[in-house]
C-alpha cells in the first residue's frame, strides 16, 4: 500500500473548493444545450398507454441514434409482443403479420377505400390486453398509437390507409412492438 | 501555461454543458407533481462524480439489480424497480418490495433493507440507500446509454442468482465505461483550478494565512472588483458574477471551518494522500465534503415536506430562504455579503439575461435603474418569513397534539423556552435503556401528563399557547393545513417530521436577523454600494456586447 501522509489545510481548501465549485457548475445547468432524453420520460412512454410524452422526447427518438437506439432497446426489454420484419415472400402489401402469440391482420374497408381495418388478436394467450403499439422503422421514425380495451381477445382499429401508423404497418421492414 | 489547457476545454459549452445535462434530467424528473429525487440526493450524486468515488455505490446498484430481478418481479427484469416505484425515498422502495411473495430464496426482504444470500457472504441495500442508487442508475443510462448499460449488465439477468465475483466484474466494466465518459466530460481533479486566485487572495487578506478571519465582506467585494473583469487561464469558471464569488466564498468559510473543527477534534484533517501521487484521497475528500454540505440540509428537508403535499412555503418563500440563509458561520462573517447578492447578485442576473436576449445593444438604461430594491426591503421580507415560519411552526403544534404525536413537546419548548415542564417526569431512577427497542415507561408517562395538562389547563402557559396554534392553523388556506388533511397519517408523519426543520431555520433566521443585522446602517449602506457597483456593472457590460 503507499504511503499516506496528512494534507495541509490549504491543499485540503483548494481540493475541497474546486470540488464544491465544480459540483455547483454541473448542476447549475448550462440552459442553453437541449437536455437529453430522460430515462423516466422514456420508460413511462414505452409501457404507459397513458403517458403523454414531451415533444421534445419524441423528436429525439425520431431524429438522434443513440436515443432511438436506446429506445428501441427499451421496447425490446418491456414489449409483451414483438413483431419482427416480415420475410419478404412476394410483392405487395402482406395481409398480416405474427409473432410470438400475436397476429395483426389488414383489411382494406368497404365503406371508403381510403380506409383499412386492422385487427390485433391474441393466439392462445388469455391475458391479451395490450395497451399501447409502437412501430419502429428502418430509417429512424417511431410511431405510437394507444389501442382500445381487447373485446373477446381481439382489438379493432379503423386507420386511414395514407397515414402513417397504417403504411408503417404493412411495411415490411418495420418491427412493431405492443405492450 | 498552455492556452488550451485541460481546464479551458471544460470551459467549452458541449463539454461541461452534455454533463450539466444529464443531471439537470435527473433534477427535473417527476412523479406525478413530486420531484423525484431530492436536492440532497441529486448533490450526493454529483460529488460522486465531481470526486469520482462512484466506484462502490456502482457496485451497490449492480447488487440491487440482482434483487430486482430475483425478487419476483413478473418480466424477471429491474427496470420497473426504478421507474414505478414512485419518488425516489425509503418508504416508496420499501412499498415496492412489500408485495412480493415470491422471490428466489437467497433475497431476503426485511424491514430495513433487502438482501441476498451469496455463497460466501450476504449483502444488503437498505431502503433509504435506494434513492441515491436510483439516481445513479438514471444518471447511468443518460451518460453512458441504456442499450449499452443494459448489455453490460446482462451477466447479472440470467435465470440463475449470480455470484458475488460475477456481480463484481459487471461493477468494474459499467466503472471502467463512466471513467471514460468522465474522461471526455470532467477534467481530472487536479487541473481543476478554479479556485487558486481566490484562495491566494484569501490568504493574503488575514494576518494568519488562510482562516475563517481572513473572509470577511470587504474580502469577498474586493476580489470582485478586481478580478472580475480580467480574462485569464487561471481565472474561475465564472467570477464575472459577484453571485459565484458569494457562493464561493460561502463554500470557503464551511471549509475552513470543517478543518478548524477537526483540528481542534483531534489535532489533524481525517484526510490523507497518496504519497506517490501527492493527490488527495477521493474518498476521505468526498466523505468531508458530505459533511460540510449538511449545512444545506435543512432547507433539503423543508423541500421534502412541501413534495408529501405539506406547503409551508410556497415557491416564492423558499427562494427568499435560500437567499437568507447560508449557515451560521456564512451569516456571522458574511452578513452584508449576504444582502449584496440578495440585491445586487440578482440585479446582475437581470443584466446577464438581459444581454443573451438584446445582443448588440447597450446596457446602460437597465444599469442606471439598478436596484430595484434596497436592503432595508429585503430585510423587511425576511421578517416576514421568520412570522411566517413562526406561523407554521405554530400550526405544526397545533395538528401534533391534535394527533398525540410525541413531538408536539418538543415544539412546545422551541416555541416558549421558558415553559416549565419538568415536573411531567416524576421518576428519573428508571434506568437509560441502550436497547432503543425497549420503550421507557417513564417517556411514555410523561407524554402522557403532557397532553393531560394541555387538556385540564386551558388558562396555563401550555393552554394558552395551544390556543394561539389553533388560531394559527385556522388562519392557514394552503395544501396541507385543511381538516380532513390532517387526518391522514402520512400528513401528520409529515408534520412531525418537518418540526425539527421548522425549528433549525426560524432559530437559523432570527439570529441572522437580530444577531447579525443590526449594527448596520442598511439606508447609507445601499448609498455607499450602488455607485460601486453600478460603475462595475458598466465595466462588465455598459457599452459592450458582453
Amino acid at each position: 500500500m503507499a504511503e499516506r501522509s496528512s494534507v495541509t489545510t490549504e491543499q485540503f481548501a483548494k481540493a475541497a473548493l474546486d470540488a464544491l465549485s465544480t459540483t455547483d457548475t454541473i448542476l447549475a445547468g448550462s440552459g442553453r444545450t437541449p437536455a437529453k432524453a430522460s430515462p423516466s420520460e422514456m420508460y413511462a412512454y414505452a409501457v404507459d398507454p397513458n403517458f403523454q410524452a414531451s415533444p421534445q422526447l419524441r423528436n429525439a427518438i425520431n431524429t438522434d441514434p443513440r436515443t432511438r437506439a436506446d429506445f428501441h432497446h427499451l421496447l425490446n426489454n418491456t414489449a409483451r409482443y414483438h413483431l419482427p420484419q416480415v420475410a419478404a415472400a412476394s410483392s405487395g402489401d402482406i395481409e398480416s403479420r405474427e409473432a410470438g402469440g400475436c397476429k395483426i391482420s389488414f383489411r382494406p374497408s368497404r365503406a371508403n377505400a381510403d380506409q383499412m381495418y386492422v385487427i390485433i388478436e391474441s393466439i392462445g394467450d388469455n391475458f391479451f390486453s395490450p395497451g399501447v403499439l409502437f412501430v419502429c422503422g428502418d430509417e429512424g421514425q417511431t410511431d405510437r398509437l394507444e389501442l382500445p380495451a381487447a373485446q373477446n381477445g381481439r382489438i379493432q382499429l379503423l386507420l386511414e390507409r395514407e397515414s402513417d401508423m397504417a403504411k408503417g404497418l404493412l411495411n415490411i421492414k418495420t418491427e412493431v412492438y405492443l405492450k | 501555461m498552455n492556452i488550451v489547457s485541460p481546464e479551458n476545454r471544460f470551459l467549452e459549452e458541449g463539454k461541461s454543458s452534455e454533463l450539466s445535462a444529464c443531471l439537470q434530467n435527473i433534477q427535473e424528473t417527476t412523479v406525478g407533481d413530486v420531484d423525484k429525487y431530492t436536492e440532497k440526493t441529486c448533490r450526493e450524486l454529483a460529488r460522486l462524480i465531481v470526486c469520482r468515488t462512484y466506484a462502490s455505490a456502482i457496485l451497490e446498484l449492480c447488487h440491487l439489480v440482482v434483487i430486482a430481478v430475483h425478487s419476483g418481479s413478473f418480466d424477471h427484469r429491474y427496470e420497473a424497480l426504478f421507474f414505478t416505484s414512485g419518488p425516489a425515498r425509503g418508504s416508496s422502495f420499501k412499498s415496492y418490495f412489500s408485495v412480493f411473495e415470491d422471490q428466489h430464496l437467497s433475497i431476503h426482504i426485511r424491514t430495513k433493507d433487502v438482501t441476498v444470500d451469496y455463497a460466501d457472504k450476504p449483502f444488503a441495500v437498505t431502503y433509504t440507500r435506494m434513492a441515491l442508487l436510483s439516481a445513479l442508475m438514471e444518471f447511468l443510462m443518460t451518460s453512458i446509454g441504456y442499450a449499452e448499460l443494459d448489455d453490460a449488465l446482462a451477466p447479472l439477468l440470467a435465470k440463475d442468482l449470480p455470484g458475488q465475483k460475477q456481480v463484481s466484474d459487471v461493477a468494474n466494466d459499467l466503472s471502467k465505461r463512466v471513467y471514460a465518459y468522465l474522461g471526455e466530460h470532467l477534467p481530472p481533479a487536479q487541473e481543476q483550478r478554479k479556485s487558486q486566485s481566490f484562495l491566494r487572495f484569501a490568504a493574503e487578506q488575514g494576518d494568519d494565512g488562510l482562516t475563517t478571519n481572513a473572509i470577511d465582506d470587504e474580502t469577498v467585494l474586493e476580489y470582485w472588483l478586481r478580478f472580475s473583469g480580467q480574462d485569464s487561464d487561471e481565472q474561475s469558471v465564472d467570477i464575472r458574477t459577484y453571485r459565484s464569488v458569494f457562493r464561493m466564498s460561502s463554500h470557503l468559510i464551511r471549509i475552513l471551518r470543517y478543518a478548524e473543527d477537526q483540528y481542534k477534534m483531534s489535532g489533524a484533517l481525517p484526510i490523507g494522500t497518496d504519497f506517490e501521487s501527492g493527490e488527495i484521497d477521493p474518498s476521505d475528500l468526498e466523505a468531508a465534503l458530505a459533511e460540510i454540505d449538511i449545512g444545506a440540509q435543512p432547507l433539503d428537508d423543508l423541500a421534502d415536506t412541501i413534495n408529501v403535499g405539506i406547503k409551508i412555503v410556497n415557491k416564492r418563500e423558499m427562494e427568499t430562504l435560500q437567499e437568507a440563509l447560508h449557515g451560521d458561520d456564512v451569516a456571522a462573517a458574511l452578513p452584508l455579503s449576504i444582502l449584496r447578492n440578495a440585491v445586487f447578485g440578482d440585479a446582475q442576473a437581470g443584466l446577464v439575461q438581459a444581454l443573451r436576449q438584446r445582443k448588440g445593444q447597450t446596457l446602460e438604461h437597465d444599469i442606471s435603474a439598478i436596484p430595484e430594491a434596497d436592503y432595508q426591503s429585503r430585510l423587511a421580507g425576511y421578517q416576514n418569513l421568520s412570522n411566517h415560519l413562526e406561523q407554521m411552526l405554530l400550526a405544526s403544534f397545533h395538528v401534533l397534539i391534535r394527533s398525540g404525536n410525541a413531538t408536539a413537546a418538543i415544539v412546545a419548548l422551541a416555541l416558549e423556552p421558558d415553559i416549565d415542564i419538568s415536573d411531567l417526569n416524576t421518576n428519573s431512577e428508571e434506568p437509560d435503556w441502550a436497547d432503543s427497542n425497549v420503550v421507557s415507561f417513564q417517556a411514555e408517562n410523561a407524554m402522557t401528563r403532557f397532553f393531560d395538562r394541555l387538556a385540564d389547563e386551558e388558562d396555563g402557559d401550555l393552554g394558552q399557547l395551544a390556543a394561539r396554534a389553533r388560531a394559527a392553523f385556522k388562519g392557514i388556506s394552503r395544501q396541507g393545513f385543511s381538516e380532513t388533511d390532517i387526518t391522514h397519517d402520512e400528513i401528520i408523519s409529515g408534520f412531525a417530521a418537518a418540526a425539527g426543520t421548522l425549528i433549525s431555520l426560524r432559530k437559523e433566521l432570527t439570529n441572522f436577523l437580530h444577531e447579525h443585522t443590526t449594527n448596520t446602517d442598511w439606508n447609507q449602506q445601499i448609498t455607499i454600494d450602488t455607485p460601486i457597483f453600478k460603475s462595475q456593472f458598466k465595466t462588465l457590460y455598459g457599452g459592450q456586447n458582453g
